[in-house]
């Protein structure tokens, strides 16, 4: 299957510090791809450098085979690459619907239209995202007072909006009471199938990560130092030693 | 449901009765029609700052420049030039947009506070510039009677503003409905957020500039013919200050809002300023209650408007801890 993003000695220093070093990284349309790695090891500064929200040192990011390295982020997403954060983040004073709202207007090409009104627009997508994340039936409430777990779904439908190809997601389950981490990264993994997408994820559920992900990366200080299956990474002894230890 | 409904027959209806009322203060009190005039003058500009203000979220300090740009342009077009009347007003407009845009390329190379702190740094250069270069009368300004022909007693010319207004608040009013105005309200609530959804915040942020420097030129234009002329008080930073408070006191986040706050400084600006030198005590004393107690303004008040402009001061000024936490 062909690669939908590749990174060539992807490198980010802060300083002295090398949070991300020579990272030659690939992913196959389709694939769900988890990343892991102790803290500190450049998990979200790698996503970062992808979407160009950090700049790289050095080194290539190539998506759909076309290099992309240093273009603005907003062009970026507009070739198709979506991206969740850690901490959520969305439209806090606007409504469910109106956060759904937002990318597909920009998606539908209505960004600057000022003399029709926005009532109503996009309605069908919107209503479709939302019941597919289990929000509807928050749809007129204001983002900010949704539960957490309820923000990172909105979250994950604000990216979906925009009808990405590959999705960034920055620990999708962090801050949620384990049962509902299953029931997001079930989601995550079910609308991908359905869309097609491919996923890349950090986490740092063991039990999540072996259980949702096609093939595994784990980062190191900043070095990829394995890529594989998750029966491979589980008895790879670098990663054992590194990481893993007595966790599985 | 996906933004809010259309409620123009409620807004089509205030704007009726602002009308009506304008028009009955003027022919039952006689010699309002001044004060009315430019209270309506006052009322398109604040609603103009708005957009960039209360929906935006830009904290626009310099936006008489828009204002004294528009009654510059379009007196110096009249006296100077030579231009016909209604050609001048055209040009003015198209001058204002590309004024406008070029702002927008200066002062969205920073953000937030310090986008407010360049905005008034290019108002006090541009109000210096109005009191010492000789073609903009060298601070005494340019008088020139510029009403029009049929509009040339206050009555008449209170009608003709109301026309004007009119039809720029039905624009606005479309705009501030539109999926335009939610990329907007967007970029107050989440910029990063928009660009993470393939959307360029700068060039919707300089669609912005424009939309909201026009209203605030044509606010200029109609006051420049109120007064007969264009001086350098329009430039004074006291007029952005106040375009800022209006849509404070009146709630920043609604769209009848700026006007209420425009209609009530106005009238302390000159009515009472007309009876006593200390009406900017009074005003400031408003202003400092309506922060303290209901930020969301008369039109906000006690509602989730309230809630949203606590937020949105909190976020425009952050205390030291919030930005050690972003």
């Amino acid at each position: 299957m062909s690669e939908i993003l590749r990174t060539e000695k992807l490198t980010r220093d802060f300083g002295a510090l090398r949070a991300v070093n020579e990272v030659d990284f690939g992913v196959s349309k389709g694939e769900v791809r988890s990343l892991i790695g102790s803290n500190g090891a450049g998990k979200s500064t790698f996503l970062d450098l992808v979407i160009n929200k950090t700049r790289p040192t050095s080194g290539k990011v190539y998506f759909n085979g076309e290099d992309i390295t240093g273009v603005a982020p907003h062009l970026i997403v507009r070739k198709g690459m979506g991206r969740c954060f850690q901490i959520s983040k969305f439209f806090p004073d606007l409504s469910v619907a109106e956060n759904i709202q937002i990318p597909c207007i920009h998606k539908d090409g209505l960004t600057y239209k000022m003399l029709r009104p926005a009532y109503g627009q996009c309605r069908e997508e919107v209503e479709h995202l939302m019941e597919a994340v289990g929000i509807a039936d928050y749809r007129d409430r204001p983002a900010g007072k949704l539960s957490y777990g309820d923000q990172r779904r909105l979250e994950i439908a604000i990216t979906l909006a925009a009808h990405p190809d590959l999705l960034l997601l920055d620990e999708p389950t962090s801050g949620v009471a384990r049962k509902e981490g299953y029931m997001l990264m079930e989601l995550v993994v079910n609308l991908a199938k359905e869309r097609g997408l491919t996923v890349v994820f950090i986490e740092h559920d063991m039990d999540i990560v072996f259980n949702y992900s096609d093939t595994i990366s784990v980062l190191h200080y900043g070095r990829l130092i394995a890529t594989g299956a998750p029966q491979v990474i589980k008895e790879n002894a670098e990663v054992q030693e590194a990481y893993l230890g007595g966790m599985v | 449901m996906t933004s809010k409904p259309f409620r123009y027959r409620k807004d089509l209806i205030i704007g009726i009765v602002i009308i009506a009322v304008f028009l009955l203060l003027s022919f039952f009190i006689p010699g309002t029609s001044f004060l009315l005039a430019r209270i309506l003058i006052m009322m398109l500009f604040a609603t103009g700052v708005n957009i960039m203000f209360g929906y935006g979220g830009m904290i626009a300090f310099g936006n008489a420049i828009f204002l004294g740009f528009g009654s510059y342009s379009f007196i110096l077009l009249l006296s100077k030039a030579g231009i016909p009347y209604a050609a001048a007003i055209l040009l003015t407009l198209v001058m204002t947009m590309i004024f406008s845009f070029l702002i927008a390329l200066l002062v969205l190379r920073v953000q937030a506070l310090t986008l407010g702190m360049l905005f008034m740094g290019l108002n006090l250069l541009v109000y210096n510039l109005g009191n010492y270069v000789p073609l903009l009368g060298r601070g005494v300004g340019i008088s020139y009677a510029s009403r029009p022909s049929f509009a040339l007693d206050d009555r008449s010319f209170l009608i003709f503003t109301l026309v004007i207004v009119a039809v720029c608040f039905v624009l606005m009013y479309k705009i501030l409905h539109s999926p335009f105005n939610q990329i907007i309200k967007g970029i107050r609530e989440n910029e990063m957020r928009l660009t993470f959804v393939g959307i360029n915040t700068k060039q919707v942020k300089r669609l912005m500039i424009v939309v909201s420097g026009t209203f605030c030129g044509i606010s200029g234009v109609l006051y420049s013919m109120l007064n007969s002329g264009a001086y350098v008080t329009y430039l004074d930073t006291d007029i952005s200050i106040q375009g800022l408070a209006m849509c404070l006191l009146g709630g920043m986040f609604t769209f009848w809002g700026p006007s209420i706050g425009a209609a009530v400084i106005t009238f302390i600006n000159v009515y009472i300023g007309g009876m006593t030198i200390y009406h900017r005590f009074i005003l400031g004393i408003i202003l400092i209650l309506v922060i303290y107690f209901f930020p969301g303004g008369v039109l906000g008040y006690g509602n989730e408007d309230e809630v949203s402009a606590r937020k949105f001061i909190k976020k425009l000024i952050p205390s030291g801890k919030e930005k050690k936490d972003e």
